[in-house]
């Protein structure tokens, strides 16, 4: 690839389901008929789909590799195809093209590569997403693809590999962030009997799409960490399960698995541990309380999803009463690489407490929206600022951003005074949000806090699964006092009552949904209390 | 019990043949789910249940064309409920009223993750990015 001689003129577009909204169908039918059409000389380009190319705001994307260089452009439309043909087929940057003004016009599309937002990226669960064609095995087998389960199979034992993953202080990227070779170890301990395991793609936190990403743009990748997790285990059976809102993710994965089971790289034993793992899908049906770990076992096995209590942990009891290993999409993604560099050297990124990359995915008010990978322990403003942009037009030192919602409906907003915390999962606990699973979403002076934090409360009402009654009364209680308090018919007393009433919700519910369901209210309560108090009636009751 | 199968139970795929059985019929009618029940032996109150617990399952035949709004976080900061309103009014049908108005209706739907192009319409099953109103 490094080899610019000999390395071929190709275009890499990007076709995840973002780009796709954002008409990547369109230029890639252009960029088809006119290769197809021929014309010009020299060799022709060829045209790669390939996953998640990281700027979503700017998409369709493209990335026009060159003689051993890359360049991207944004926003592409089948109009400027021929003129970025032209430049494919012949040299970048010459002088004559400067002059040209369908080639300055190409110009304006280009999007600098040293920016922030691409140079302080640290790809290791992305590093080939956006680079192998998501539907082309052999082009993963030649990205590296299945190379770490075959090593570890030929030279690991299954208690080394798990020593391996606890040596790195990987912790699940799913949300609790419970160290995973600990979990490992919990499950391959367990009295002799069948072992399963799980990969949790239910992603529903609402500005989540690592997963996505992940499922869309590399799908061996997650197959290799699935089979490599099974192994270190003692499983040879195992569900992904993913959420039904992601058809091309559901339809690359499960191209994926056939392909593997195909060649064999997956479903045969091995020859010298006989290890055979066999993976299977299961499609959510809209739930969001299904990515909870005990209702996502409930939905596999065909039922309600609906959450029972723990313990037994699934890595105890779980599915069919066995030992069960759930993992997060982007935890089992981390694998190959990690155990590429080995554990000491994955322990030696981010902060020792919580070390490793980490896959944000930046929407709402920024600039450049879409997929980071950074380093555990990088600042909120390092993010949403520098990398991101911070609000469009904003002005200030905090780049107009009020706040950063973190964590979905299960997390918090953080003001733009402590836009200087480190990233991780305890830092952000303290402050009274939580990491989560990954989405930032930025919030510029227009949104209210109330608001916001009612939305979420009528999310959660809406997601309960109505088994215990803290969650499923607390929720609608609470989103209608929030409702009276927008509607400013709430007195101090109604603030008071919906602090009490969110304080028993979040301690007695029996499942994560209720207890953290009033997150996002607390913590605006606790950084922006003046919203509240500001649309409080007076409290003399004979005035309203 | 199939041989391969190295757990005691084998899950249930009552989830699947109900996708399965919507992707055919639009909905799933009570005739279908007291079908499902008898072919997987299974009690019709637990069908119901399942097939009334997940938000995708419908329980009533949908209009032929039908459009969805993101409400997810981002969609919601870049204006998803004046693109409803706006929306609701050119269609001229109530949000989130499956009947509509018989050839359209529209719902609210939950994040797609294409978060980086808020706010997101869904269009017939295809989502796309739409101007914020
Ligand atoms: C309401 C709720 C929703 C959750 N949703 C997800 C999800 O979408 N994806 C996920 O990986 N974990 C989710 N979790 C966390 C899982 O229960 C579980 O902790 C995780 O899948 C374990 O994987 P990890 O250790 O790799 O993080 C959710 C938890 C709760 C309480």
């Amino acid at each position: 690839m490094r080899d610019g001689e000999t390395a071929p003129v190709q275009l890499r577009l990007c076709d995840a389901s973002g780009c796709r909204a954002a008409g990547a169908g369109a230029l890639a039918a252009a960029l088809g008929a006119a290769l197809e059409g021929g014309g010009g000389q020299g060799p022709r380009p060829r045209l790669k789909p390939v996953g998640c190319l990281r700027l979503c705001s700017h998409g369709p994307l493209l990335a026009l590799d060159h003689g051993g260089a890359s360049a991207l452009y944004g926003g592409l439309t089948a109009e400027q195809v021929p003129t970025l043909l032209a430049i494919a087929c012949n040299h970048p940057g010459g002088h004559d093209g400067d002059r040209d003004p369908r080639r300055r016009a190409l110009e304006a599309h280009r999007l600098d590569s040293h920016h922030p937002f691409f140079a302080l990226q640290h790809p290791l669960v992305l590093e080939t997403c956006g680079l192998v064609d998501p539907t082309d095995l052999d082009d993963a087998l030649a990205h590296g693809a299945y190379r770490q389960l075959q090593r570890l199979l030929a030279t690991a034992t299954p208690a080394q590999v798990r020593a391996e993953v606890r040596r790195s202080g990987l912790r699940g990227r799913g949300g609790a962030g419970y160290p995973t070779g600990l979990k490992w170890d919990t499950v391959a301990l367990q009295p002799p009997a069948p072992r399963l395991v799980v990969a949790n793609g239910d992603e529903g936190d609402p500005g989540a799409f690592m997963d996505r990403s992940v499922l869309e743009g590399d799908p061996h990748r997650l197959l290799e960490g699935l089979a490599i997790a099974a192994y270190a285990v003692g499983a040879r059976h195992g569900y992904i399960y993913v959420r039904a809102e992601y058809p091309l993710a559901i339809e690359r994965l499960l191209r994926a698995v056939v392909q593997a089971m195909e060649r064999g790289l997956l479903g045969q034993a091995d020859p010298a541990t006989g290890f055979a793992f066999v993976p299977e899908l299961r499609v959510g049906a809209g739930a969001y309380v299904c990515g909870e770990e005990t209702a996502l076992l409930a939905s596999i096995a065909g039922g309600r999803g609906i959450p029972r209590q723990r313990p037994p942990f699934p890595a105890q009891a779980g599915l069919a009463g066995c030992p069960t290993l759930i993992n997060n999409i982007e935890t089992l993604a981390a694998l190959p690489a990690l155990l590429r560099m080995g554990g000491e050297a994955y322990a030696a990124i981010g902060p020792a407490a919580c070390p490793g990359t980490k896959v944000f995915s930046v929407s709402g008010s920024v600039v450049r929206t879409g997929l980071v990978e950074v380093p555990m322990g990088i600042s909120l403003r390092t993010v949403v600022q520098t990398m991101a942009g911070g609000v469009p037009g904003g002005i200030g030192a905090d780049g107009g951003i009020k706040a950063v919602q973190t964590g979905g409906p299960s997390g918090g907003c953080l003001p733009a005074a402590l836009l200087d915390t480190p990233i991780d999962y305890e830092g952000l606990r303290a402050l009274g949000s939580s990491l989560g699973s990954g989405g930032l979403v930025v919030l510029d002076h227009s949104c209210a806090m109330p608001e916001l934090a009612r939305h979420f409360m009528a999310f959660c009402a809406g997601e309960s699964c109505g088994k215990c009654i803290p969650c499923r009364a607390g929720t609608v209680q609470l989103a209608d006092l929030l409702e009276r308090l927008m509607q400013r018919r709430a007195t101090a007393a109604d603030l008071d009552l919906i602090e009490q009433l969110a304080a028993v919700v979040q301690r007695t519910s029996l499942c994560g949904l209720g207890q953290t369901a009033p997150n996002p209210l607390v913590s605006t309560l606790r950084h922006f209390r003046h919203e509240y108090s500001e649309r409080l009636l007076p409290d003399e009751p004979w005035l309203s | 019990m199939a041989p391969e199968t190295p757990f005691p139970q084998p899950p249930g795929r009552l989830i699947e043949v109900l996708h399965q059985r919507q992707q055919q019929h639009g909905h799933l009618s009570r005739t279908t789910l007291a079908m499902v029940a008898q072919e997987l032996r299974l009690p019709p109150a637990h069908v119901y249940g399942v097939a009334s617990f997940y938000h995708l399952f419908r329980l009533t035949p949908p209009t032929p064309h039908r459009c969805g709004i993101c409400f997810g976080t981002a969609c919601l900061l870049r204006g998803a409920a004046a693109l409803a309103a706006a929306q609701a009014q050119r269609l001229g049908v109530r949000l989130d009223d499956p009947a509509g108005d018989g050839l359209w209706s529209l719902e609210t739907v939950s994040c797609l993750g294409a978060c980086g192009l808020a706010p997101v319409l869904v269009m017939d099953g295809v989502p796309r990015r739409a101007e914020a109103p």
